[in-house]
């Protein structure tokens, strides 16, 4: 049952795919300029050159710009399906070799922000709905107020001076050398990242949490005489965590546009920072690479996400999904 | 006369001379009636949340700082003056100068100009894509809905920021260019949310009735449908602002949207950021500026959503999403 669902979702995913990467080679007709001459530019600096008009003309002849616009396409979408995203512009290396040797330190720094994000935010939405209305639950609920107003920019650049420069406790930017090393650079992004999505998540395992323990079941929980402490842990966050497992799948699904702001600001050597870079190059081959990449990325999370749902709480119905 | 279906007799109510005296017609003044007072109820209930007040308050004086900037401003926000760079907040300049020696109090208030009449644009644009795809949906039906339907599906299968990104990247950093890829990229909650409304209207009595007079589809679309789905989609909408605020100011912060010398927040922040050890307070200012704002126009939304809602936050929910 399990096995057909996943390949149910697996066929939708299909079409899905093939629209973003038509949205994704639509992008190309927003380039102000020709994308030929630009390539050519690109292939003659390489070689330290200018591109002369036989040169663009042999470069369109060779990438088939000169085709109808179907054919290009298909041309492209075969290249992509075997791995081929063309080469940057700024490095001249293959996109989708650029994409793996920055995903390292991409995955890491979400890791880490998503499980700082995890140990704040579902600790304190707990608290936050079995305390209801009391001064803590105000507090918790002043805090997700400010959080979610904050531009996550600002608080990592408040972080930053306030545990970097003004009390010297963590390095200001960069990757490090040794993985100690690395992990001390990696904190204080980490913490930025996951303060930046408490807020968020906090409030969603309050009202998911208070939804729960208005059932009848935990009702009959309290009735037995059952110790709180196992109600509440036991009997309602694992009914109560659903929406927050979509809510972590969804960070994970938007692992490069969430990190861009956070590895700029740190000079973090990831994928983030490298499309940003990509952007500001006007990197075509790299913009659309990386979009079509993540796009695929986003759509696995989303069915990951909706499998692990579904593992999570057994009553959810595989078909009706 | 006597021959007539009595069920037909409601639809002079619709010829336009019936129309303008609908006041003499009880049955409709009665309608008319409860609809205004379920208005007054929310907007009752609005005022007498003071959290929410607080927030129009702030609201109302931000706008007015926009508006009257040039009065208000004690310097030119442009004016370079290099001997009195990187000056601490202090009489003559109540929040310092910045590395040009530029008044940064007199940059702030121009800089609200941009920062809230630009997600303005993008919310009313995105406001405009999405109420058209979602009346022609929901109005024609079969063909035209599963299509346009399907594009909003596909469309948000994606995460937007990714979107927003690849556009920017292809159309060159810019402000108008990120105000046209923010326009572009949210736009489908308005659609799905219009469209279920349209659905409903489409089958109610005053519809067929005008389109039994010979009314176009145009025109049944404009006079009839719009005008009762729009209300609450627009105060929705204006909540959006805030994260409309929040991501262009992401954007300027970048160096993708606003571009110096404008004065607009995020692009102030982002000069700032090399200053981290000599000025501090320039990067202060303006993300409080900005947290302050959304702040505002957060406690304003959640004060509406529990006025017109007070049961559930469904429709605002599904509306950030």
């Amino acid at each position: 049952m399990m096995g057909e669902y996943i390949l149910k979702r697996l066929a939708v995913m299909v079409p899905v795919l093939l629209c973003g990467s038509i949205i994704t080679f639509g992008l190309v007709f927003l380039t102000p300029g020709d994308i030929g001459v630009m390539m050519a530019d690109a292939e003659a600096s390489a070689m330290g050159a200018m591109a002369t008009p036989e040169m663009v003309e042999a470069i369109k002849e060779h990438y088939g710009l000169n085709d109808p616009i179907h054919v290009q396409y298909l041309k492209w979408l075969n290249n992509a399906l075997h791995g081929d995203l063309g080469r940057s512009f700024s490095t001249h290396k293959p996109v989708f070799r650029e994409f793996m040797d920055h995903l390292g330190p991409t995955l890491t720094l979400n890791l880490a922000g998503i499980l700082i994000a995890l140990l704040i935010a579902v600790p304190l939405g707990v608290i936050s709905a079995v305390k209801k209305n009391t001064i803590v639950d105000h507090l918790c609920r002043v805090y997700v107020m400010m959080e979610i107003s904050m531009p996550t920019f600002w608080l990592a650049l408040m972080l930053l001076w306030f545990l970097s420069v003004k009390y010297d406790i963590f390095p200001l930017y960069g990757y490090g050398v040794g993985w100690k090393d690395q992990l001390w650079h990696m904190a204080l992004p980490a913490i930025a990242m996951g303060t930046s999505m408490t807020g968020s998540l906090m409030r969603l395992t309050r009202t998911s949490m208070l939804e729960t323990l208005g059932h009848g079941y935990i009702v009959t929980a309290r009735a037995k005489g059952l110790p709180e402490f196992i109600i509440v842990f036991k009997h309602a966050l694992r009914n109560a965590l659903n929406p927050v497992v979509t809510m972590i799948g969804l960070f994970f699904g938007r692992i490069l546009t969430g990190s861009v702001i956070i590895e700029s600001i740190f000079s973090w050597p990831g994928n983030g920072n490298l499309f940003l870079a990509s952007i500001n190059a006007r990197d075509y081959p790299m913009i659309m690479g990386f979009t079509l990449i993540f796009m695929a990325l986003f759509v696995l999370m989303t069915l990951i996400t909706d499998i692990s749902y579904a593992l999570v709480d057994p009553r959810i119905q595989y078909e009706k999904s | 006369m006597s021959g007539i279906d009595p069920n037909m007799k409601h639809l002079w109510r619709h010829l336009p001379w019936v129309r303008r005296n609908r006041s003499r017609d009880a049955s409709i003044k009665a309608t008319a009636d409860e609809s205004t007072s379920l208005w007054v109820q929310s907007l009752h209930r609005l005022c007498k949340d003071p959290l929410a007040m607080i927030g129009l308050a702030t609201l109302i004086l931000l706008i007015m700082i926009a508006v009257f900037a040039p009065f208000l401003a004690p310097y030119d926000p442009d004016a370079i003056d290099i001997s009195q760079r990187l000056q601490w907040p202090s009489e003559d300049h109540l929040l310092g100068t910045d590395k040009f020696g530029r008044d940064v109090l007199s940059r702030m208030i121009f800089g609200a100009r941009l920062s809230l009449l630009m997600p303005a644009i993008i919310v009313v644009n995105s406001l405009a894509i999405g109420t058209t795809v979602g009346l022609l949906s929901g109005f024609k039906g079969g063909l035209v809905d599963s299509l346009l339907m399907r594009v909003v599906d596909i469309k948000s299968s994606f995460p937007g920021l990714l979107l927003t990104l690849a556009i920017i990247g292809m159309l060159g950093p810019g402000l108008f260019n990120a105000v046209i890829a923010m326009s572009i990229s949210g736009w489908t909650g308005y659609a799905r949310i219009i469209r279920g409304m349209t659905l409903s209207l489409r089958e109610m009595e005053f519809v067929e009735a005008a389109r039994t007079l010979g009314g176009s589809d145009g025109y049944i679309l404009i006079k009839h449908i719009l005008p009762n789905v729009i209300s609450p989609v627009v105060l929705l909408a204006t909540l959006n602002m805030a994260g409309a605020i929040l991501s262009l100011a992401g954007l300027g912060f970048l160096g993708l949207g606003a571009q110096p010398p404008t004065a607009e927040w995020g692009a102030m922040l982002s000069d700032s950021q090399g200053l981290i050890f000599y000025a501090p307070y320039l990067m202060f200012i303006p993300g409080v500026a900005i947290m302050i704002t959304v702040l505002a126009i957060n406690l304003l939304g959640d004060g509406l959503r529990d006025a017109m809602d007070p049961k559930s936050g469904g429709m605002a929910e599904a509306m950030r999403g």
